[in-house]
């Protein structure tokens, strides 16, 4: 067996909080890699530079006074594959994957304190090499101004803390974050040494779309679908987005199905139809951060949202 | 141990409220209201969801399910008089008010809303009674305060309202609310530095507020001197409407040449500083919204 079969063959370990056990829980799930996500070439290079290839060559980097490891911030329009690029980074690295999502972070904040942030951070350090995903990350690190309440500065100020303990016990974990809405995060998360690298993770392409809608479509009955045409129509979608486009359409070929009592195949007019009553949903996205970034970007940080508006014509 | 859980999962509710994730907020409620379907006030938590979304009628829809529960549930009251107050109802709201103030007699809230809506009347001495009120039962709200120093600058009292702005700033400094009426306050003072920082600080804590954003531009474009000074009549605003309307009637039949190339002149600087300001804040991006 090849080398890289038997990579794509081996599992990794993820760690996940269950709302309904009220704890963490292990799962062991098939090993995705950057082969698996489609497109994104340019944040794949990028992490790749930031992220992964100093902790494969840490001797090289350090040669050039850089230090392996530390954390990234993954940010942009719900949908587009934050987390799944995030367990993708995983994957590469033969890391195990521990996932803090909403419910948890919530869990933390309302009744049930015995869930800590340090005891998550335990449990990856325990677990090392291991990416610690932190998803929805304004929610336990939303600014400490614009929280009114004490419990909750506690929260973002322990956060601060387990992030410093990265060089000295935190070897072998990765932080990774992701947020819809960076500019509600505080200001003393980005600083150096905590999460420096802000990534930007954009709708896909026409090329990507295409990339998604072909997957999402394979196997399922067709008529001649014109998938170029479909993915050029539906500009601005998430992932997300086109997912939904894919059900709709296959509700509306199920329904003409049943009608008629045999199996029909998806065609472009089904799509057409599809398309008419969805909206993507990134763009609500791009006009609240044009706003933050037109008015309230200090540090210039969000400069490449804007040129991507710009590029891209989002109005 | 049965009531400490509802409360932890009231507490989650308005944890997803606090954090703008009204999506989440409202699957939480609908949950709530399964699991304790005679507290009004999972009903009426759910109606704030939906009208800090904008979404009124579904707003309203619930604050009617949690009334039929409890008629005095106060959340639900404090919905419904805010859900007409952006949809601007103004007689229905004054109603309203008429009967929730029967029903709480010391609320700020109630006041302050009614301040509001005597100010938009023009009958200023009333609305001041009104605040007055409001900052006897509340006396250390920021937003109250802000609102206040603008009343008091209309009804010309410049040096309390310069007071009251520095109470308000010394009780929050990331309020944008707070800042937009302090920014009306210098305005109107013909303080228009001092407007534009207000309005600054106010835009980059929230630039997602449309209403924030265009008076942002507005500021902007006041910042030149030519428009400053082919402003100058609306600064007479102590004059009964008939009187100015007389005034400018006169006018007309005066000077009828002069009164058009005013018009003409105000019309040009107008636009052209409204275009400059467009291309220093947005570029040359001209995208309808």
């Amino acid at each position: 067996m090849s080398e890289d079969q038997d990579k794509h063959r081996r599992k990794l370990k993820v760690i996940q909080f269950d709302k309904n056990k009220d704890t963490l829980i292990e799962t062991v799930q098939s090993k995705e890699t950057f082969d698996d996500v489609g497109g994104l070439e340019d944040i794949k290079k990028k992490i790749n530079m930031n992220f992964i290839l100093p902790l494969k060559n840490p001797d090289i980097f350090k040669a050039y006074g850089k230090e392996a490891g530390g954390s990234m911030l993954l940010y942009g329009p719900p949908g587009c594959g934050k987390t799944f690029l995030a367990k993708a980074v995983a994957g590469e690295i033969d890391a195990n994957f521990l996932h803090l999502e909403l419910q948890a972070i919530l869990s933390m904040y309302v009744g049930e304190s015995e869930h800590n942030l340090h005891d998550v951070f335990e449990k990856a350090r325990a677990e090392a090499p291991c990416i610690l995903f932190i998803d929805e990350l304004d929610a336990i690190g939303g600014s400490r101004h614009k929280m009114g309440q004490h419990h909750e500065r506690m929260l973002v100020n322990q956060l601060l803390i387990e992030l410093d303990g990265l060089d000295s016990h935190n070897k072998g974990v990765y932080v990774i974050g992701a947020t819809n809405t960076p500019w509600y995060l505080d200001p003393a998360i980005r600083r150096p040494g905590r999460f420096n690298h802000l990534i930007f993770v954009p709708p896909p392409n026409k090329e990507e779309r295409k990339l998604i809608l072909s997957l999402k479509l394979q196997d399922k009955p067709q008529n001649s679908l014109d998938i170029d045409s479909i993915a050029k129509k539906a500009q601005h979608f998430s992932g997300a987005d086109l997912e939904q486009l894919v059900n709709d359409s296959i509700e509306m070929v199920l329904q003409r199905s049943m009608e008629k009592g045999e199996l029909q195949s998806l065609s472009n007019d089904d799509f057409k139809t599809a398309l008419k009553y969805r909206n993507p949903t990134t763009l609500e996205w791009f006009s609240t951060a044009k706003n933050y970034a037109t008015f309230s970007d200090v540090n210039k940080d969000y400069q490449n949202v804007l040129n991507y508006i710009k590029e891209n014509g989002i109005k | 141990m049965e009531a400490e859980m509802q409360l932890t999962h009231f507490n989650r509710i308005l944890q997803l409220i606090g954090w703008n994730r009204y999506n989440e907020a409202i699957k939480e409620a609908e949950q709530y209201i399964q699991a304790y379907p005679n507290d009004a006030d999972g009903f009426s938590i759910l109606a704030k969801i939906y009208s800090e979304k904008d979404d009124y009628n579904k707003a309203l829809y619930w604050v009617n399910e949690a009334f039929k529960i409890d008629y005095e549930n106060y959340l639900a009251w404090q919905v419904k008089i805010n859900v007409f107050y952006e949809k601007e109802e103004w007689n229905k709201l004054k109603e309203l008010l008429e009967d929730a103030l029967t029903l709480y007699s010391q609320d700020s809230y109630l006041y302050f809303i009614q301040g509001n809506v005597l100010i938009r009347e023009l009958k200023y001495h009333e609305a001041k009674e009104n605040f007055d009120k409001a900052l006897e039962l509340d006396p250390d709200h920021a937003v109250y305060l802000a609102n206040y120093s603008y009343l008091l600058t209309i009804l010309g009292n410049y040096d309390e309202s310069k007071k009251v702005e520095k109470q308000a700033l010394s009780l929050d400094v990331e309020n944008s609310i707070a800042f937009m009426y302090l920014s009306w306050a210098a305005s109107k003072r013909n303080e228009y530095e001092k407007a534009k920082q207000y309005l600054e600080n106010a835009i980059r804590i929230n630039p997602d507020n449309p209403q924030i954003r265009k008076e942002y531009l507005e500021v902007l474009q006041k910042q030149y001197k030519i428009y400053q000074i082919i402003l100058f009549p609306s600064r007479i605003t102590n004059i009964n409407r008939w009187a100015l309307f007389f005034i400018w009637l006169l006018l007309w039949v005066l000077f009828k040449p002069f009164i058009i190339l005013f018009i003409v002149l105000y019309a040009l600087i107008h636009l052209t500083t409204k275009l400059i300001v467009h291309v220093k804040v947005f570029g040359w991006n001209f995208y309808k919204k």
